[in-house]
């Protein structure tokens, strides 16, 4: 686990700028909200700290260690997107394998830990299921469930219960605020919606 | 209410009246072919004759194998279209993938330079084809030949390819880099699987484009690398006495069956939507 420190960090696209230096210090194992309307830069900012784009300027810190010039898959972040990402065609084991398989872990010790998680998130019925096979809530906690198989050192949830009904939305958060309370793994969540914000 | 419903049957009647129609119309050539191909005397018969096979008979097809030489234009359009599938297969994918990936004015170029080639009527590029091979040494071969076919398919493979990466979603790619996916991992294990029914539907397109392909082959095959659609030409010289319409047509049977059999599998492929699901909630 490692805290997340961004410092005066700011993003332009060609000549729209969308983050105008912002300094955000996130403790080891804290779960910080981040709220803001739609088109502020929300999603932006999260995946700078996950390395799908790269800063234009100042520095993002994971556990003290600067990564503006790291490849996502050296940050050991795992990020819930807004439309889960799911991959159509692996079922949900293979899913939340993935990521273990593609770094040389080991068949046996793969599906131990994809049964784990699938245990915390009641998952453990759906493993051979696809996603398309899936409920909006079940494919929510499948994202999840892939996030936490690999046991990272920061979470980043973006607006994950933006397309559920509202009380799947309920009860779903819920179920992060649970996940947090048990592993807690330092995660940064952002939302634009006011009835998401607090709760967790 | 009640009239509601009725005029609901009515519409349905019509509906299948008109599906019927063109079910016949578009059955009965090939039916026709068929019961051609089983009777003795195919043109002096009425087609009724000819669909109640009163003069039935395999010996058209006994014929068409023994004096058609239909092996050697079988091998020639089973190795060109093979070839031609394969080709385009391993050529247009990677592009299709990279043209998605580059950005929008290169892309558009590209994209533009490979669609533009549609543009062209393409009996015009038989002559340039012609004298290029000639000069080759490629003019009559089964080499020559597929060049040709390629430059049709690449393409239309490409650009439709290009759509079938585009509906893949930026998402799902990203979340694999997070997974910790190499560019490989990305084409491979990620973005390949998701349109790969997609890709199956086009190879089979492909194979029957270059398998039905004759104008091409009437150019530039020579004799020794014609195909099924030249090779039923052989028997139009000697039909002056009308006799050999049954042959031909039996002959014209086993040039399409292959190709039916694969639209049959193909239809499966072409109708299923792997990326459903995947992203929405
Ligand atoms: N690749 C890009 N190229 C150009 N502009 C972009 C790009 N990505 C995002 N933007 C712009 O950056 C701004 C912030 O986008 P971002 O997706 O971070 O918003 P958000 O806060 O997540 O909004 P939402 O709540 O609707 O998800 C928007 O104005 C958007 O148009
Ligand atoms: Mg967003």
């Amino acid at each position: 686990m490692a805290g997340v420190s961004i410092q005066n960090v700011e993003k332009a696209f060609d000549d729209a700028r969308v983050i105008h230096g912002i300094d955000v210090e996130i403790a080891k194992g804290a779960f910080v909200v981040l709220v803001g309307p739609s088109g502020c830069g929300k999603s932006t900012l999260l995946r700078l700290i996950a390395g799908l784009e790269d800063v234009t300027g100042g520095s993002i810190r994971i556990g003290g260690q600067e990564v503006n010039d790291m490849a996502p898959k050296d940050r050991d972040i795992a990020m819930v997107f807004q439309n889960y990402g799911l991959y159509p065609h692996m079922t949900v084991a293979q899913n939340m394998g993935f990521a273990l398989k593609l770094s040389g872990v080991d068949k046996t010790e793969i599906a131990k830990r994809v049964e784990n998680a699938a245990g915390i998130l009641n998952l453990d019925a759906l493993l051979d299921r696809y996603p398309r096979q899936l409920s909006g809530g079940q494919r929510q906690r499948v994202a999840m469930g892939r996030a936490i198989v690999r046991d990272p050192q920061v979470f980043l949830f973006d607006e994950p219960l933006s397309n559920l009904d509202a009380k799947l939305r309920v009860q779903m958060r819920a179920e992060i605020k649970q996940l947090y309370q048990r592993l807690k793994v330092t995660t940064v969540y952002v939302t634009h919606g006011r009835c998401d914000r607090g709760h967790a | 209410m009640k009239h509601a419903k009725l005029k609901k049957r009515a519409t349905a009647w019509v509906v299948h009246l008109l599906l019927g129609l063109w079910l016949v119309f578009s059955l009965l050539p090939p039916v026709m072919l068929l019961a051609a191909s089983l009777n003795s005397t195919a043109l002096f018969r009425s087609p009724l004759d000819l669909l109640l096979l009163r003069d039935f008979t395999l010996d058209n097809f006994t014929q068409a194998f023994t004096r058609g030489d239909f092996w050697f234009f079988f091998t020639n359009s089973l190795i060109i279209s093979g070839a031609a599938v394969a080709i385009t297969l391993v050529v247009c994918v990677p592009l299709a993938y990279g043209l998605t990936k580059i950005s929008g004015r290169a892309r558009a170029a590209v994209s533009y330079g490979v669609l533009a080639m549609r543009f062209i009527p393409y009996v015009v590029l038989a002559l340039p084809m012609f004298l290029i091979f000639v000069n080759l040494g490629l003019s009559g071969s089964r080499t020559g030949l597929l060049l040709a076919h390629l430059s049709i398919h690449i393409p239309f493979a490409t650009w439709m390819l290009v759509g079938f990466f585009d509906t893949v979603p930026g998402e799902l790619e990203e979340a694999g880099i997070v997974d910790g996916c190499t560019p490989w991992n990305l084409f491979w294990d990620v973005t390949l699987p998701v349109v790969r029914s997609g890709i199956i539907a086009l190879a089979i397109l492909v194979f029957i484009i270059s398998w039905n392909e004759y104008l091409f082959a009437l150019f530039l095959a020579g004799s020794d690398a014609q195909p099924l659609t030249v090779g039923i030409t052989r028997f139009l010289g000697g039909a002056e006495a009308g006799a050999e319409y049954g042959v031909i047509a039996a002959y014209a049977v086993l040039v399409i069956a292959p190709v039916i059999l694969f639209a049959l599998t193909a239809n499966r492929f072409i109708v299923s939507g792997m990326t459903a699901g995947a992203v929405k909630g």
